[in-house]
């Protein structure tokens, strides 16, 4: 998928939650503890997110149709200006999808491509919102003497769903599913 | 580029058209997207954003455009109302067409992507879906019944123990893996095919908790990378000595291959069936786009015709509007193209151009019209004959100035009016109209007659002469009656006549007066004293009658003398209240004090005249007005002065009235004439000296008879002011001077 498509999408997707700022569609998508950790100079990020489908994700996905989850996660200095660079910037995006013959849900890393079946949906969720040591950055990218933020959250990625479904999923509550951004402080 | 220019490409067409390319451009970029393109199927949603924000921008135009044809229509403005009807005509014939293109599209749509489900294919493919997982569950039960056979092979207590044995019994059962695992899932001994794995495939905690309260596990479980493969995995426990067991066995290429075709078959197929409705919504939402913009379109478009073809002729019609209130001088811009509606525009302004011509034509016709007619009054103003014209009709249809003042009345009231309807205006045009009422309805060439008419002042005589005149707008033929008062100028003969017969008379009278006076004379002187008492007695009184007799004869000579003599004017600048004075003061010393009663106002008024024929003017008629009162008991004589102005001139009136038995018809209109008069002894020489002596200062004398009984003469003669007086005449010698 194009940059300038997902630029689109980003602002299309802005305009139509602006046009349907009903909270109750959004925020499904819970990130309900973050961490980080030091491990040979380097810091790993622990992350459970609590992934919550509408009814209407949940049939898609027992249909055959894949879903894409994306977590973005940001570090940038505290108190940074908007034009700073952020230090680390990165999205990792995972697929759900359902294999009927085998009656299993399979997780796909996007980045590696490794996949992982489970026999339930729950526990192919709970396995894909548990995030453990996740390597970040390095110490020595790190002034020692500031402090940085570590920011995550989770989003359904719309622009990854088959063609007829993403207009209607623009416009649709039960298909905006994201989080709000958590932080974390960093201080080396 | 100018401004103007710029200005003009955004006004017109330019900037809606290229909006229009864009969105069409746009439309088929997603109609390619739908289709799935690789390339473009990631820009579906901008270029949907990109097409409802030009549809957006066009509902916008259009709106504008619809709100303005509102404005105007209720303003009832030129042009609005055709304009609507275009628009309407045009909205009407893309609507329906669009509408049902729009109709039956997306009833093919639905009925096709319906046509790809069906109850029989879904069937099958959840038959073959069955069929595939009963084979397999075939291959399932045979491995766990495998599993369960290998871990009651299964033996060793050691993990190097246990190691070799799962290798062997791998080998043995042809497995892929086989792993032994505490409860917990943490792996105790792992024996893989590929000697590098040392870490088991370990099994998700469900799968874990499952085994844990003693049921077995199997399932499938497909694998990773470009060599994807179906494995089976099996999960027992061995609860004597508390320990899982998990075997993973491969199936054959064939059923790997043969299954994964199912698999794919069937998950495109739930997903198509499942994007069923996502499919028609996005259909329907691109065709509503294409038929909004098709619609949008053709309003827009339907607007810019009406427009340009209504231009045309709202300018026409606002033209018109201008040529009925009167401006001539309108252009109408004319149209680009060389359409019939340009034809019209171009006829338009020739003719606007021919009538601004003829206009500009018959206002200078009318001009000089106007020109002539103003010259034609000048000079009808200008005669001191009177002219009178009448229509066929015998209405009054001009009258000059001169004509009114002979008439004495006021024309300007009865024009238009029949002759006969003026005959109340005044006693002078009711006879006027009498006497030519008949020449004018009877003689149809020119005639010539001289008209007495009878006023107040006296006799009028006029030389009228009527001619027919042919009217250009009508056959029957008008009149024209050309009128002089001839009054004066037979006075003036008559007093010609008379001064010549009183000249001859006084010459051949006055010379043997003197010898009879002689005469008579010497008789008396010669014979009185010699002749007897009684014959002397007869003598003297016979010489006397004869002297006396001549001296009557002398006095009545000197009068037609006086009468005769042609004027000698001495004039000076008198004050006219001081001369009458100065005359009354006589008449008073002489006994007359209380007849006269004298009412001056005139002040100091002054008049340029001779002070010797002035005085014998006031002395002639004090003497009239004395003599013809002398009998009454109650005798009474007026005498007054006043200043009359106006804004043509400024007169002096001298007025005498008396209480006497006034004047009769005859002797009235005769007044002035010589040998009119009322006394036994009066030459009737008197007031024709008076109305000469006037005459000759430029004044007007006129004679009436009082309502409350008695004569009245009044005098008028001009008057003049000091400066105005001086500027004419710079030596005048002052009257009240001399006269005092």
């Amino acid at each position: 998928m194009s940059c300038l498509g997902k630029r689109w999408g980003a602002v299309l997707h802005m305009l139509v939650l602006l046009g349907f700022s009903l909270s109750v569609f959004s925020g499904e998508f819970l990130v309900t503890s973050l961490s980080t950790n030091l491990k040979d100079d380097s810091y790993l990020m622990n992350a459970k997110i609590d992934y919550r489908f509408t009814d209407e994700v949940l049939e898609a996905l027992e249909n055959g149709v894949p879903i894409t989850l994306e977590v973005h996660v940001q570090i940038r200095r505290k108190g940074a200006w908007v034009w700073e660079r952020d230090l680390l910037d990165f999205r990792s995006r995972h697929q759900i999808r359902y294999h009927a013959l085998a009656s299993v849900y399979q997780v796909v890393d996007m980045q590696s491509g490794d996949r992982q079946n489970f026999a339930t949906q729950m526990s192919a969720l709970s396995a894909l919102g548990n995030i453990t040591a996740l390597p970040l950055i390095s110490k020595a990218d790190l002034e020692p003497d500031r402090k940085y933020i570590l920011a995550v959250r989770s989003r359904l990625d719309i622009e990854s769903l088959p063609l007829p479904l993403r207009p209607m999923a623009y416009i649709t509550p039960a298909w905006n599913l994201d989080s709000e951004w958590s932080s974390w402080r960093l201080q080396p | 580029m100018a401004p103007a220019a710029l200005k003009r490409l955004s006004n017109g067409p330019v900037p809606v058209l290229i909006l229009l390319v864009l969105v069409l451009v746009t439309l088929h970029l997603m109609s390619s997207a739908v289709q799935n393109t690789e390339e473009l199927s990631g820009l579906f949603v901008p270029l949907l954003f990109t097409a409802t924000l030009g549809l957006l921008v066009l509902v916008i135009l259009v709106g504008i455009n619809l709100v303005q044809l509102v404005i105007r229509y209720r303003r009832q403005a030129a042009g609005s109302r055709l304009t609507l009807r275009m628009v309407a005509i045009f909205i009407v014939l893309s609507l329906v067409p669009v509408t049902v293109v729009y109709y039956y599209s997306q009833q093919f749509l639905m009925q096709g992507i319906d046509s790809w489900f069906d109850v029989q294919i879904d069937q099958a493919m959840e038959d073959a879906l069955g069929l595939s997982r009963a084979s397999l569950d075939l291959h399932k039960r045979e491995r766990l019944k495998s599993t369960q056979r290998l871990i009651e092979e299964l033996s060793g207590v050691s993990v190097a123990g246990l190691s070799l044995s799962l290798q062997d019994l791998r080998d043995k059962y042809e497995a892929t893996e086989l792993a032994l695992l505490e409860p917990s899932g943490r792996p105790v001994a792992v024996s893989n095919i590929d000697p590098t794995v040392l870490v088991p495939d370990e099994p998700d905690s469900t799968i874990l908790q499952q085994v844990r309260i003693g049921e077995d596990f199997v399932g499938l479980d497909p694998t990773s990378g470009e060599d994807s493969q179906l494995q089976v995995r099996v999960v027992v426990h061995d609860a004597s000595r508390s320990i899982l067991l998990q075997a993973i066995y491969p199936t054959s290429r064939n059923i790997s291959h043969l299954t994964e075709t199912v698999q794919n078959a069937y998950n495109r197929y739930k997903e198509l069936a499942f994007l069923r409705k996502s499919l028609k919504q996005t259909f329907t939402l691109a065709l509503a786009l294409v038929l909004l913009f098709g619609l949008l379109s053709a309003i827009w478009a339907a607007f810019f015709s009406a427009r340009r073809l209504v231009a045309p002729i709202t300018d026409i019609a606002e033209g018109t509007r201008a040529v009925a209130k009167g401006d001539y001088d309108t252009q109408l811009p004319i149209p680009k193209t060389k359409d019939e509606l340009g034809f019209l525009v171009s006829s338009f302004n020739a003719m606007m151009r021919r009538i601004s011509q003829a206009r500009d034509a018959a206002a200078e016709s009318q001009r000089q019209v106007e020109a002539q007619r103003g010259y034609l009054e000048t000079v009808l103003g200008s005669l001191s004959s009177g002219v009178m014209a009448l229509d066929a009709l015998g209405r009054v249809r001009t009258a000059n100035q001169a004509a009114l003042d002979i008439l004495q009345v006021e024309l300007s009231d009865y024009l238009e009016r029949p002759l006969n309807d003026l005959a109340g205006a005044g006693p002078l045009l009711s006879q006027f109209i009498d006497s030519v009422r008949d020449a004018i309805g009877e003689q149809t060439t020119s005639w010539r007659e001289e008209l007495t008419l009878f006023t107040s002042d006296g006799r009028r005589v006029l030389l009228c002469r009527g001619t027919p005149l042919a009217l250009p707008e009508s056959k029957a033929s008008g009149y024209v009656l050309v009128f002089d008062d001839i009054t004066t100028l037979i006075q003036a003969q008559r007093n010609a006549a008379w001064g010549e017969v009183a000249r001859r008379l006084a010459h051949e009278i006055k010379n043997p007066l003197t010898p009879i006076q002689l005469s008579a004379e010497r008789l008396r002187h010669k014979y009185l004293n010699k002749m007897p008492p009684k014959d002397a007695e007869i003598l003297d009184r016979a010489t006397h009658t004869i002297v006396q007799q001549v001296e009557a004869m002398k006095t009545m000579v000197n009068a037609f003398s006086d009468y005769a003599r042609p004027p000698k004017m001495n004039p000076e600048w008198l004050v006219l209240d001081d001369l009458v004075q100065e005359v009354l003061d006589l008449y008073r010393s002489a006994g007359h004090k209380s007849l006269f009663k004298s009412d001056l106002h005139s002040g100091t008024a002054r008049i340029e005249a001779d002070p010797v024929r002035m005085r014998q003017v006031i002395h002639n008629l004090l003497k009239n007005a004395q003599e013809a009162v002398s009998d009454l008991p109650k005798p009474r004589v007026e005498i007054s002065t006043r200043l009359l102005e106006s804004t043509d001139y400024r007169r002096l009136e001298f007025r005498v009235s008396d209480n006497g038995p006034g004047f009769d018809e005859t002797t009235l209109s005769h007044l002035f004439e010589p040998y009119v008069t009322t006394k036994v002894k009066g030459t009737g020489l008197g007031m024709a000296i008076v109305k000469k002596i006037i005459e000759e200062h430029g004044g007007l004398v006129r004679a009436e008879n009082r309502p409350e009984g008695g004569a009245c003469i009044t005098l008028r003669l001009p008057q003049k002011d000091s400066r105005e007086a001086h500027s004419h005449n710079p030596t005048p010698t002052p009257a009240r001077s001399k006269s005092l």
